[in-house]
């Protein structure tokens, strides 16, 4: 697909600039580099099962600054982004060198480092080893450790439903102890829960997926993959909600969810402490999917990423028991009563319980099932004063493959869960590489 | 380590071993069940970790036993004992499973060997520990060349750490025994000892609840004095008493006797209150380990192991010591 060209600041390097890209290192107290200067390329990651964003830094250095400052790793950069959109915020963001990726000799006097960073947050966890014991829910287990090892807020969407249980952090860092258990948590339908850090934004965000998926797509007009609306005869925002280019691969393995027991299976939850197992049936559509569907109220959904009429021999591919999973899910660890007043990690107060670990397992996949990687303009996303990036919907024309017609291609088109990002700031301008998940259509 | 994986397995593909250190014994649910600490996985920072948070371990017995209907031997295992077993949900290492004991022997080093020393009270000298279970830690046991303190068991009245003070009134020594015990106080001994696996393993806030009250027991110049004695035979920093129910004051005697210790030491009265609340259920000890503040854990043990009359309680003011030693020792 064509590159846009116009005249407008916002179509071009015009659209952003760095206030400052501090650098700095307890080695040389007192005393900071701005990079912003001979920056020429920024990217920030971001995914939606990461509560941290990595990132890559390309400067030219003419100052000896590698050398200089003798970058071992570990040294602080502190990112200021700007929209020169009147009216928007700076957006700053702290990293950490986590390594130096290369430093490629251009001249006698100018050398091109590129540098790989790591969100504060995850440097600092893993300077961090959790040990301890806790009692709580999953969002207030999470909050704990966000507050005391990490000096984060937690924003939570969506209510976790399973109860208080205890728990000894088996020596995991922070926010791999955080990311373990918010594994346990769903919600009430057995959605599971995602945490994840933002571009915009300080808090580390905690959510469930309806919540994820029940909200209006953020964009009014729809970027679409139609290259006649990047002519420069049309209006700005058309050109810049011009998809620039657009990928869908490596999707619908319906195969593969088969075989890992996602779409149906049997499951066997023992419990040590009365020797009676519990079992029970999952059946995605009838047990996920559906509940799916019935719980989004900003949508009607048609189209299911699974269809209970694809058959064998007469039978629903998802009332096949692909796999039989049988887990130790409690021995009592906590039982004083004789009833289950604390539950431990895995427990649960009945099958539904534990059925709800299944559902979150499946839809964490289905989700995954269907996504698209499109790449756009970034002016419309760094407003500054909102997250407009991952956790967000974004709405998607693609073009149907009729021609002349200018119709959507129901498939791809519609509503998406943004899933990554990889913001990339360049002197050519700042663009956004997005990857969407689509669990089910309209249309 | 990483975060574990997703449960898609069979449970027994995924396999932990542990090596662990038994602390309780008492299951409530009378199944043969222990609590473990388990090297690696269970810290042994007792404020991150309390014993009271330490899971429940089940074990596994011979196959020459029953197993149903409750037929078979019972669980055999004793406090302290080095245990092996394996977690039954693999690196998520929240259900252990014990599986048997490993002998070991009990003097390694100089240190275990110094722990492993008691005081005879007949010659004042340190000797080996010849009996077995006692708890009691020698490392920091000093030599009793004039142990002017050593008494028999059975002697009656006051020990010699009681003297008069210029002022006629009456002082208490500290006893030798407890002098290289950490603290400043015998307070603060107490304090550090129930914080120790040897202790119980309590969080500071359990442990101050319980001192707070051996405060209000047998406070005199604003310290524990476990030499003390109230006008109706009331005895050491709990105040143990002979009732014509129970001996308690006999069984602290004893049970000091037992191990070669001062009975009138901030150790012995320690390590019996230690044993009176892993012994007995209705002393409170799941009370107290399971109470999340400073205060509740004065009540529980003033109401469980104190049992003081309605006109003797006052536990605001057992609350209220509680709370100062733990702002004393910097944990508020």
């Amino acid at each position: 697909m064509a590159a846009i060209k116009s005249g407008d600041p916002s179509l071009s390097n015009k659209s952003f600039y760095f206030p400052s890209i501090i650098l700095t290192t307890d080695r040389i107290a007192n005393k900071e580099f701005d990079l912003a200067p001979v920056t020429v390329e920024l990217e920030i990651f971001e995914n939606i099962t990461n509560p941290y964003l990595t990132g890559n830094l390309v400067f030219i250095d003419s100052n000896s600054i590698l050398g200089g400052v003798d970058i071992i790793g570990g040294e602080k950069i502190t990112v200021t982004i700007q929209s020169t959109k009147p009216g928007t915020f700076p957006i700053e963001k702290t990293f950490y060198i986590k390594a130096v990726n290369n430093a490629k000799r251009v001249n006698n006097s100018n050398e091109v480092i590129s540098l790989s960073l790591i969100e504060d947050v995850a440097f600092i966890s893993a300077l961090h080893n959790v040990n301890k014991s806790y009692n709580g829910t999953c969002g207030e287990i999470i909050s704990s450790i966000a507050d005391s090892y990490l000096r984060k807020n937690i924003s939570q969407v969506g209510e976790d439903f399973q109860r208080k249980f205890k728990v000894i952090i088996p020596n995991l860092a922070p926010l791999s102890a955080i990311q373990w258990i918010k594994r346990k948590a769903t919600n009430s339908l057995g959605f599971p829960f995602y945490l994840y850090s933002t571009l915009v934004g300080d808090d580390l965000v905690f959510t469930d997926l309806t919540s994820l998926m029940d909200q209006n797509a953020m964009n009014t007009a729809a970027f679409g993959t139609d290259q006649s609306q990047a002519n420069t005869g049309s209006s700005v925002v058309a050109q810049r909600r011009t998809v620039l280019s657009y990928d869908y691969s490596n999707n619908d393995d319906l195969h593969s969810l088969i075989a890992g027991g996602v779409v149906g299976s049997k499951h066997i939850s023992i419990d040590t402490m009365t020797g009676r197992p519990k079992e029970f049936n999952f059946d995605v559509n009838a047990d996920a999917l559906l509940k799916y569907k019935a719980a989004l109220t900003t949508k009607d959904l048609r189209m299911l990423p699974f269809d209970s009429e694809f058959k064998y021999n007469n039978e629903s591919l998802s009332t096949y028991k692909s796999r039989t999973i049988a887990q130790v899910m409690s021995s009592g660890a906590y039982m004083t009563e004789s009833y289950n007043k604390d539950l431990s990690y895995n427990q649960e107060d009945t099958a539904e319980g534990y059925k709800r670990k299944i559902v979150a397992e499946s839809m964490w996949n289905f989700l995954l099932k269907s996504v698209s990687s499109w790449t756009i303009n970034g002016f419309d996303f760094i407003d500054g004063y909102h997250n407009t990036s991952i956790g967000r919907v974004i709405n998607l024309k693609v073009s149907s493959n009729t021609d002349g017609t200018n119709t959507e291609d129901a498939k791809q088109s519609g509503d998406h869960l943004i899933i990554a990002n990889r913001h990339k700031f360049t002197t050519d301008g700042y663009y956004i590489a997005m990857s969407g998940a689509k669990l089910g259509s309209v249309k | 380590m990483t975060i574990p994986s997703s449960y898609s397995e069979y449970y027994g593909d995924e396999t932990r071993w542990f090596i662990g250190v038994v602390l309780d014994v008492n299951d409530p649910l009378q199944l043969g069940r222990v609590k473990v600490r388990i090297h690696g996985i269970h810290t042994s920072n007792v404020i991150d970790i309390p014993q009271g948070d330490l899971p429940w371990a089940q074990t596994v017995l011979p196959v020459t036993e029953g197993g149903v209907s409750g037929l078979g031997a019972n669980v055999g295992i004793k406090p302290q004992s080095q245990v092996f077993g394996i977690f039954l949900d693999g690196k998520n290492s929240q259900l252990p499973l014990v599986m048997g004991s490993i002998p070991k022997i009990e003097s390694l080093s100089a240190a275990a060997t110094a722990e492993r020393k008691v005081l005879d009270i007949t010659t004042g000298n340190v000797k080996p520990e010849t009996q077995t279970g006692t708890s009691l830690t020698g490392a920091d046991l000093p030599s009793l060349d004039n142990s002017s303190y050593v008494k028999p068991v059975s002697a009656v009245g006051a020990p010699p750490t009681v003297q008069l003070n210029s002022n006629g009134r009456k002082t208490y020594l500290q006893c030798p025994i407890d002098e290289k015990l950490p603290g400043q106080s015998n307070s603060e001994k107490a304090f550090t000892f129930f914080l120790t696996p040897e202790g119980g393993g309590y969080t500071p806030m359990q442990s101050a609840g319980i001192v707070g009250n051996l405060l209000q027991e047998s406070g005199f110049g604003g310290d524990i004095q476990p030499a003390i004695v109230n006008s109706i035979g009331a005895t050491g920093i709990a105040q143990w008493l002979n009732t014509k129910w129970e001996n308690r004051r006999d069984n602290m005697k004893n049970f000091a006797a037992e191990r070669n210790i001062p009975w009138f030491s901030v150790i012995a009265q320690c390590l019996f209150i230690k044993y009176e609340l892993d012994t007995y259920g209705y002393f409170g000890k799941k009370g107290i380990l399971n109470s999340r503040t400073v205060d509740e854990a004065a009540e529980i043990f003033c109401l469980k192991y104190e049992r003081p009359g309605a006109h003797e309680a006052n536990i605001p003011k057992r609350q209220k010591y509680a709370r100062e030693l733990l702002e004393k020792m910097d944990y508020s």
